[in-house]
């Protein structure tokens, strides 16, 4: 480079003026007197950027994903509404097969009458007024007929029996059968030891069968016609004379 | 006219001063160093209010964290130059997002005669190069700075300093020629001839 052209480059030194120096060292002054917390620099502000910016990449697809199983009332469920809104854009369907989800879902768990009814009150509007695939419809249909023969049945009647009036221990077969208004039957008669059994086997020892205990959780009924003798060891009370 | 370097008298007992956070420290290494700076904002921006800015807001940034320089004073100065630059660089974005408009009412406040003083013409070819070649030319040329000094302030090194310089000094006189071939034309009568601009 010539010369001249260094010079002229020189020339464009200036010499700070004494009152802005003045200014400044003043803001400076001030600065080292009341000190305030220092900002980070730049490579801290980016290297944290940067570590954000990576947080929500992995947390938010990661939570997206944990939210798709939920129902109403779980925690994650309103990052599956957020989702769906954006869902959406490209699956118009995506509602409707999210409400028939989670209807499945409720019925599958066996919840509360009352929540089956809200997201089977949901699914069906999901549904409404739509142009909705034919396998969604049928799907609905599906867990429609579920919650009617499942959870409808455990309604009870609007006449209900008195407890005392049903029967106590029918097993598996009473809950599928429908409810009746018939007068319960009644209970059996306890054997007593005196009658032999008839269908068992005669003791080794000659006996002639074995003897029935009543069943300790009911009580034996006087009522039946037929005598107990329980060793005295077994009353609660005294036998009463006469 | 080259002038010399201030790391002879800015010594390491200064740059104790200001990590101890001593305000006679900070004066002594300001009136060592605000002109250089001030040189070196003005000749990045062409404006005298903003490089005092940044000047101002270097020497704010250093009483923030004066406890955390670390080195000898030639690293105090690099840190301070990197200041200046940065918010040079920060004032060019801005510029650029919010560029200047034309308004037909007067500012309150009158431009300052400094920041036109010196050489239009070289002015404005500086501010044609790219903001790395302005740097280089700056610091080396107005400021004084050795290849070195000019390597640790833009965290480089000197080889890549030396191919930058000399392509920013061919540079810088091509836009020379142009910006005074162009000023001679405009200054010239209708009608005559002038000279070709080099490619």
């Amino acid at each position: 480079m010539k010369q001249d052209l260094k010079d002229r480059l020189a020339a464009l030194h200036i010499e700070i003026d004494d009152a802005v120096a003045q200014r400044h060292m003043d803001s400076v002054a001030h600065e080292l007197l009341h000190p305030q917390t220092p900002a980070p620099s730049r490579r801290r502000r980016a290297r944290v950027g940067t570590l954000l910016a990576a947080a929500m990449l992995l947390v938010l697809p990661a939570a997206a994903f944990a939210a798709e199983g939920t129902v109403p009332g779980d925690f994650l469920y309103p990052i599956k509404l957020a989702t769906e809104q954006l869902r959406q854009i490209v699956d118009p369907n995506i509602e409707a097969e999210h409400r028939i989800e989670e209807l499945e879902t409720v019925v599958d768990r066996a919840g509360p009458v009352d929540e089956i009814d809200d997201r089977l009150a949901d699914a069906e509007s999901a549904v409404q007024d739509r142009d909705v695939p034919a396998d969604l419809l049928d799907r609905l249909d599906v867990v429609r007929d579920r919650v009617t023969t499942e959870h409808r049945r455990e309604t009870p009647p609007s006449h209900e029996q008195s407890a005392d009036e049903r029967p106590q221990d029918d097993g598996a077969e009473d809950r599928t059968s429908p409810p009746t208004t018939s007068p319960p039957t009644t209970a059996p008669p306890v054997t007593t030891t005196s009658q032999p059994a008839t269908d068992r086997p005669p003791h080794p020892d000659g006996t002639g069968g074995t003897t029935v205990p009543p069943e300790p959780d009911r009580p034996p009924r006087s009522d039946a016609g037929t005598t107990t003798s329980h060793p005295p060891g077994d009353r609660d009370h005294p036998p009463r004379d006469g | 006219m080259v002038r010399l370097s201030h790391s002879r008298v800015l010594d390491d007992r200064l740059v104790d001063g200001v990590r101890a956070r001593s305000e006679k420290a900070f004066a002594a290494v300001y009136q060592l160093l605000a002109s250089d700076l001030l040189s070196f904002a003005n000749g990045m921006l062409r404006d005298i209010g903003a490089a005092e800015d940044a000047v101002q807001q270097a020497f704010l940034e250093l009483a923030r964290a004066a406890p955390t320089i670390k080195g000898d004073a030639r690293s105090l100065r690099a840190w301070l130059y990197r200041s200046v630059r940065f918010s040079c660089l920060d004032e060019i974005r801005r510029r650029k997002r919010r560029p200047e408009r034309p308004t037909s009412e007067l500012p309150e406040v009158g431009v300052d005669d400094n920041a036109f003083h010196g050489d239009p013409s070289l002015q404005d070819s500086l501010s044609r190069l790219s903001e790395r070649h302005r740097t280089i030319l700056i610091l080396r040329h107005v400021i004084g700075f050795s290849v070195d000094e000019i390597a640790r302030i833009l965290d480089t090194n000197r080889t890549s300093v030396y191919a930058a310089s000399a392509r920013a000094e061919r540079r810088l006189r091509r836009e020379l020629a142009n910006v005074e071939s162009r000023g001679s034309a405009a200054s010239q009568p209708e009608g005559t001839p002038t000279s070709r601009e080099p490619s």
